[in-house]
């Protein structure tokens, strides 16, 4: 109720609902985007571009169940993308700018975050992806079945092969 | 080999944490998307990795980026045209008697950034400034190999703050409205001797600047910051302390130097900054080499996005609020540890 009045108040502009929006779901978004793409710069990239597109275009939101869901399910695409991105040779070398005594990085996990991330890098993606939606993004199967266009029957597959793994690796 | 139930467990509760320099970015450019949306319609997002990224990406270029927009400030603070009050007897009367007639002014300054607490500058620069009655003022900062780090013009006829970044392809054009007219005009020698003289400054006494026999003025009043509101989350003043040195045989100002400290803002890591510079080789009425005043801006350089922070739309983006509400967060975030200590104590 309370993200269904953070919504419309976007829509008509509300830069403060915008900032709440943020502030209430930017760590399980980044934790997500984590856990999908292995790297904290292509997370915090991940995250930034979901939010910049979300205030883009207020109008065309379509939130019908949470807006927690309808976030995790972008940056879960948006991160499909960013893998698929990756596994192309680059058209043209990006510019990067020096990285200089930069010791601290932007955001933070706990040592055991950083084993469970290291740990859901080596599965396979397909599994990462399932297990990843459930356990972070509190999807259900049938939600995430749904998403990925998936019966029921290969989500739960998925995610049961992948906790297996996931026992040797932790 | 741990059980399924501690791996759910462990996967569920795992967490990667935003850091305030992550809320500053985001926040500032959805902010900003928001704002262009409200007032134009959706607009296409340019693809790749953004301007301020870039700048974020590492120390160097952060630092350098605020020490550009504390520019600003420099360019009125440091400008030896101002800093007249009206109760220091006939040496000051005649120093705005003498730069009142002035048409020109170039000079040189050394600047060092050091981040509070700390002995060694984390950036040097030279900066060559001119200035002139008509046009304004343009100032050009070089780090020690002698590279240009930027270019900064406040064009006075155009109502134009313009800061052209050469090592990130960048500039970032303000968008000056009412409110900021007043800071453009008070770069003008008049205007600074206005700007000045309604504020009231402590005389130091005689003393040697470089070859000059001087008489030194200080003024050490932070109400007088010369940055408009809008834009003074970007480098927030703590306090700020000038002096100025006339020479007491021409009557006219041979040099300034200035100690500025600035609060935590989102540009600097939310650290602490103190500012030390030196005004020198000033030259009056010196002619300013043709197109100066001129801005030349390479096609392939990006706009700087952060004009779009400064409108009452964006106010909530940090302009004085987001660092406040981090800076409060990071206390309570603080004071609730402290308390959860304690009861472990117990």
């Amino acid at each position: 109720m309370r993200d269904r009045r953070l919504v419309h108040r976007l829509r008509r502009g509300d830069v403060d609902a915008l900032q709440q929006i943020y502030h209430r779901y930017k760590e399980d978004l980044l934790t997500v985007a984590m856990s999908l793409l292995g790297d904290v710069q292509g997370a915090e990239d991940c995250v930034h571009d979901v939010f910049v597109h979300f205030a883009e275009a207020p109008a065309d939101l379509r939130v019908n169940r949470s807006l927690r869901g309808y976030l995790v399910r972008c940056v879960a695409n948006r991160a499909k993308n960013v893998l698929k991105s990756r596994h192309r040779p680059p058209e043209s070398p990006i510019d990067e700018p020096e990285s200089i005594d930069c010791p601290v990085r932007g955001s933070m996990a706990s040592e055991e975050s950083r084993r469970v991330f290291e740990a859901l890098a080596q599965l396979p993606a397909e599994q990462r992806e399932v297990i990843t939606l459930h356990l972070q993004g509190q999807m259900r199967f049938r939600e995430i079945a749904e998403h990925l266009h998936l019966s029921i029957n290969t989500v739960q597959s998925r995610y049961r092969y992948g906790i297996e793994k996931l026992r040797t690796l932790l | 080999m741990k059980s399924a139930r501690q791996v759910k467990r462990m996967v569920g509760s795992a967490r990667l944490k935003a850091d305030e320099i992550l809320d500053a970015r985001i926040l500032s450019e959805a902010g900003a998307a928001l704002a262009r949306t409200s007032n134009h319609g959706p607009q296409a997002i340019p693809p790749g990795p953004s301007v301020w990224r870039a700048i974020m990406e590492s120390k160097v270029t952060r630092y350098s980026v605020a020490a550009t927009i504390v520019v600003a400030a420099f360019v009125v603070l440091t400008n030896p045209f101002g800093f007249f009050g009206s109760s220091h007897g006939v040496v000051l009367g005649e120093v705005a008697e003498k730069v009142g007639q002035m048409q020109t002014m170039t000079h040189q300054e050394k600047r060092f950034f050091y981040e509070q607490g700390k002995d060694e500058p984390f950036l040097e620069a030279d900066v060559r400034k001119y200035v002139s009655t008509e046009r304004g003022v343009v100032e050009e900062q070089y780090d020690r190999q002698g590279n240009l780090m930027y270019r900064a013009y406040m064009l006075r006829q155009e109502r134009r703050c313009l800061l052209v970044l050469p090592p990130w392809k960048a500039y970032l054009d303000l968008p000056l409205d009412e409110a900021v007219i007043p800071f453009i005009d008070s770069v003008t020698p008049k205007g600074l001797i206005d700007y000045f003289t309604s504020h009231g400054c402590t005389t130091l006494g005689p003393g040697r600047f470089d070859d000059h026999d001087v008489e030194g003025f200080e003024i050490g009043d932070l109400s007088i910051s010369p940055i408009p509101p809008q834009y003074r989350f970007l480098m927030p003043f703590e306090s700020m302390k000038s002096r100025l040195w006339v020479d007491v045989h021409t009557s006219l100002p041979v040099g300034v130097d200035m100690e500025i400290t600035t609060d935590r803002c989102p540009l600097m890591w939310f650290k602490r900054l103190r500012v030390t510079t030196r005004a020198y080789d000033i030259r009056w009425n010196a002619p300013i080499p043709e197109g100066t005043f001129d801005p030349n801006i390479p096609a392939d350089y990006a706009p700087l996005d952060l004009a779009s922070l400064a409108p009452k739309a964006a106010a909530w983006l940090g302009v004085g609020g987001l660092p406040l509400g981090l800076l409060a967060c990071r206390r309570w975030r603080r004071r609730s540890r402290r308390i959860r200590r304690v009861a472990c104590q117990r």
